[in-house]
């Protein structure tokens, strides 16, 4: 296939060693090493999803930035992608350009979101993506490097970058990446694509600006309600300021085998988790959370956690053993950001 | 219209950053001291005191100087 | 040999707007006011208004809310503001 023409500046270095390093002093990295961009790499990735360079994938409006096929494939190269994971990362991309994403919110933030990925259908397998076992840590190559490549777009090509664009203050670690796949193997439910209206033979992958991953362990209930109230006690006072994000809720171990034994639904659990998170006003007072002085009919006065059941997003992944699942929130609110879906193109 | 945009302190990067992409890199912002989340009622008052003769400025001479 | 790396940065454009004239004063104009929803955000601009109006002569304020404090103020606020103000603030970006 006939080598496309590249419009993105470019350096020349004498060797990959230099031009690993010019890669770090220009700031490109995200702090690890990357690999160097050259033009036989970016080719292979825009031939893989047989985009022309210039070819506009996604206009994000609150940065005036068009986001073009060639400046994804540069990151999905940097990141260490291979070029059969492109089609992945350009879902991605269109979805944070998505208007109900809302970018510039959860990009900026002091509260300092990641941008959690769940990759759903045939691909996920095809790229041997982790639902298993450490699931949010090290070791898949197609997690690590297709949530790095995202990333290293904000940060290379959209300027978010620490102190100007991006204000967090702590971060957290999955802004180095931040992709699962579902178990949907063993899962009793449809795929999360499904339930957010794609069919099953499609594959799509689900972004959410996220908070870092919290875990929790339950070893001695042996019902759905039981583990339940343990995730809804602890997420019950965790949302931020802004109140009534999306969350995600991930299955793992024993408690997937207990929810499945009961036959529950993912509605019955998200319908679960929407009436046992409410909170009072007098407690979130009490916890600063909320301005004012406690009064008594504060007591009664309940707070949902979240605008309605359909935005927890939930899946079952993660290792066979063990006894931990996990909530994961997500940045401000529904009206600052919304989980978005899209399909990703094979 | 005329319009005059405050913003704290540490968000003057910001700003400014936001301005570029925009195209605008000279955008002027009156910036207050961070935080304001937690000011008690007179903190409040005085920084309105100091904010509003720079608000009343820039929407008088505007964002470019002659 | 050399190697050709491709810079995965954006140069952003630069552009003119049109600012709108200035007043030659504040006295008998309305102002309104743009409330990002963050906490005090309100209370600051409730005074500056106060401010305005009992010192610089602005006739009157009317202030609109943000839905969250990343999006931009909606059309609808635009449309208000356009209809009945002759300036805005807008606050405060923390």
């Amino acid at each position: 296939m006939p080598q496309a023409q590249l419009l993105s500046r470019h350096f020349d270095v004498p060797d990959m060693a230099d031009a690993m390093e010019l890669c770090f002093t220009k700031g490109w990295t995200d702090g690890l090493p990357v690999v160097p961009p050259t033009a036989e790499r970016i080719n292979a990735m825009l031939a893989r999803v047989k985009l022309a360079p210039e070819k506009q994938v996604v206009f994000i409006e609150n940065r005036q930035v068009s986001v073009t096929a060639e400046k994804i494939a540069i990151n999905a190269v940097l990141a260490g992608c291979k070029p059969e994971y492109m089609p992945v990362v350009v879902a991605a991309v269109e979805a944070l350009g998505d208007p109900l994403y809302g970018y510039h919110g959860p990009a900026t933030s002091t509260g300092g979101a990641g941008v959690l990925m769940i990759v759903n259908g045939p691909i996920a397998r095809e790229l041997d993506m982790n639902c298993g076992h450490n699931l949010f840590g090290p070791g898949w190559r197609a997690n690590a490097t297709i949530g790095r490549a995202v990333r290293l777009l904000m940060r290379n090509t959209l300027g978010t970058l620490p102190g100007t664009l991006d204000q967090s203050s702590l971060g957290h670690p999955g802004k180095y990446t931040y992709c699962i796949a579902e178990n949907e193997a063993e899962s009793p439910w449809p795929p999360l694509h499904v339930d957010r209206g794609f069919k099953r033979e499609q594959s799509a992958v689900t972004i959410m600006a996220a908070l870092g991953v919290h875990q929790y362990s339950n070893g001695l209930s042996s019902t759905p309600e039981g583990i339940l109230t343990t995730a809804c006690a602890q997420m019950r006072v965790s949302a931020g300021t802004a109140r009534k994000p999306f969350y995600a809720l991930v299955f793992a171990g024993e408690h997937m085998a207990v929810i499945a034994k009961a036959g529950w639904t993912r509605d019955d659990v998200k319908r679960y988790c929407f009436e046992h998170t409410k909170i009072s006003v007098a407690e979130l007072k009490r916890a600063n959370l909320k301005d004012g002085a406690v009064t008594a009919a504060d007591e009664k006065d309940m707070v949902d956690l979240v605008h309605g059941p359909n935005d927890f997003l939930v899946v079952m992944a993660g290792g066979k053993a063990g006894v931990q699942s996990a909530f994961i929130p997500g940045w401000g609110g529904k009206n600052g950001s919304q989980a978005v879906t899209k399909e990703i193109k094979v | 219209m005329p319009t005059a945009s405050i913003i704290t302190d540490v968000f003057q990067k910001t700003g400014d950053a936001m301005a570029r992409s925009w195209g605008l890199k000279d955008f002027k912002f009156l910036a207050m001291p961070h935080p304001i989340a937690n000011l008690t009622n007179e903190e409040l008052d005085q920084r309105a005191r100091d904010i509003t003769p720079q608000v009343v400025k820039l929407l008088l001479e505007g964002q470019v100087t002659h | 040999m050399t190697v050709r790396i491709y810079d995965p940065t954006t140069e952003a454009r630069g552009r003119r707007i049109e600012y709108a004239p200035r007043p030659k004063s504040l006295a008998g104009l309305r102002v309104g006011l743009v409330d990002n929803s963050k906490h005090n955000s309100d209370q600051l601009l409730k005074r500056i208004a106060g401010l305005l109006e009992r010192e610089h002569g602005v006739k009157a304020h009317i202030m609109r809310r943000k839905k969250s404090a990343g999006i931009p103020a909606s059309p609808e606020i635009i449309a208000e503001f356009r209809q009945n103000c002759d300036f805005v603030v807008a606050g405060v970006g923390d």
